[in-house]
């Protein structure tokens, strides 16, 4: 009985890191497609309102 | 009993039927789209074919040669670079393109913080018109003052500035770069639409039956996503092949002629040069393969409408 509980525990544990893991992972993603994504639209908008 | 639509038009309200007076309507609503379609497509298109097979220089009348323009221009010492060019680039963006937005749609159809946010901002290359992005590009390609030398050379990761634009394979990939860059929130959004269409039934029912995060994307997601994928693609191809504009402000088809395109030819020829039927045959030439790719696409819209 408690090999059973001990071994649900770990698999509930390794299920949340699982979904941690891939949380931060996406995120990681994100702003990295954000940063490519805006950094030559900031540099455009930073062009238009800068003297040269 | 009230009077019909057929009826209800005749008699004291003129001689015009109702039927009549639809059909002068249905007219009158597709005028404007047929005159688009003729004016700006029909006639030009037209006259580019006859042209293909003239000697028509700008200044002086025409005069029918049949396919010595044809036999001209496959003769012309960068033709296969350009073709080779012309494929590879295609190919390159399409393909990361796709892989690229694949991710996007994947990243944002997680639940992820500020989701509504990074769907519009990710949105925004797509709407940026292309000859200001060709411009902010070649300023951030720049070898005397452009970001990436800056920032490499202040990281201490290259010696001396690399002229990005200057070098065949640079310059070659920059296109290829910015081109994605355009691009990608295309297949993007397209792909996150197709995946919202997916039952999420299906990915639960996977899941019990044990299959991984892998499994799931090739069994069910690719499956869904299958149609989708295929028209932008098709789309994506047409487009991409047909860019002007962006090799055009970045390499102008340099350095030399490392990254000419058949668009870019076709300027040389035709504004350039002003020899306009011979700049009329380059996109004739390529015209069985993008009406190849349309028919496809076509049918296939078709096909999916009827089934």
């Amino acid at each position: 009985m408690a090999t059973r509980v001990a071994t649900t525990t770990l698999h509930s544990q390794s299920l949340v890191r699982r979904k941690q893991l891939k949380k931060l992972l996406v995120s990681g993603v994100a702003l990295v497609y954000l940063f490519v994504v805006l950094l030559p639209l900031y540099w455009m908008l930073r062009s238009s309102i800068s003297e040269n | 009993m009230s009077a019909t639509p057929a009826t209800a038009g005749t008699g004291a309200r003129g001689r015009l039927t109702a039927r009549h007076r639809e059909w002068l309507l249905g007219y009158a609503v597709i005028v404007p789209a047929f005159a688009f379609v003729f004016g700006l497509i029909l006639y030009p298109a037209v006259w580019g074919i006859y042209f293909a097979f003239t000697d028509k220089v700008i200044g002086r009348p025409e005069k029918f040669v049949g396919l010595t323009n044809f036999f001209w221009v496959l003769q012309w010492p960068d033709f296969g670079l350009m073709i080779v060019n012309t494929v590879v680039i295609t190919v390159l963006a399409v393909g990361i393109k796709a892989i690229v937005g694949m991710t996007m749609a994947l990243v944002l159809n997680e639940d992820i913080p500020f989701r509504s946010a990074a769907r519009a901002l990710m949105f925004l290359p797509w709407t940026v018109p292309s000859f200001v992005a060709g411009l902010i590009w070649r300023w951030l390609f720049d070898d005397q003052n452009g970001l990436f030398n800056w920032g490499l050379l202040n990281l201490g990761l290259i010696a001396a500035p690399i002229p990005w634009l200057g070098r065949p394979a640079t310059a070659f990939m920059a296109i290829v770069v910015v081109l994605v860059w355009k691009g990608f929130p295309f297949f993007g959004i397209s792909y996150l639409a197709g995946l919202q269409a997916i039952s999420t039934e299906l990915y639960e029912a996977a899941q019990v039956d044990g299959a991984n995060a892998m499994q799931r994307f090739r069994h069910i997601t690719i499956p869904g996503l299958q149609h989708v994928i295929l028209i932008t693609v098709l789309l994506s191809t047409i487009w991409t092949a047909n860019t002007f504009d962006l090799p055009f402000i970045l390499t102008g088809g340099g350095p030399g002629n490392a990254t000419e395109v058949f668009t870019l030819l076709t300027y040389q020829l035709g504004i350039q040069n002003g020899r306009v039927g011979d700049a009329a045959t380059v996109p004739i030439m390529a015209m069985p393969f993008f009406g190849a790719l349309i028919v496809v696409l076509t049918r296939y819209m078709l096909s999916r409408e009827e089934a």
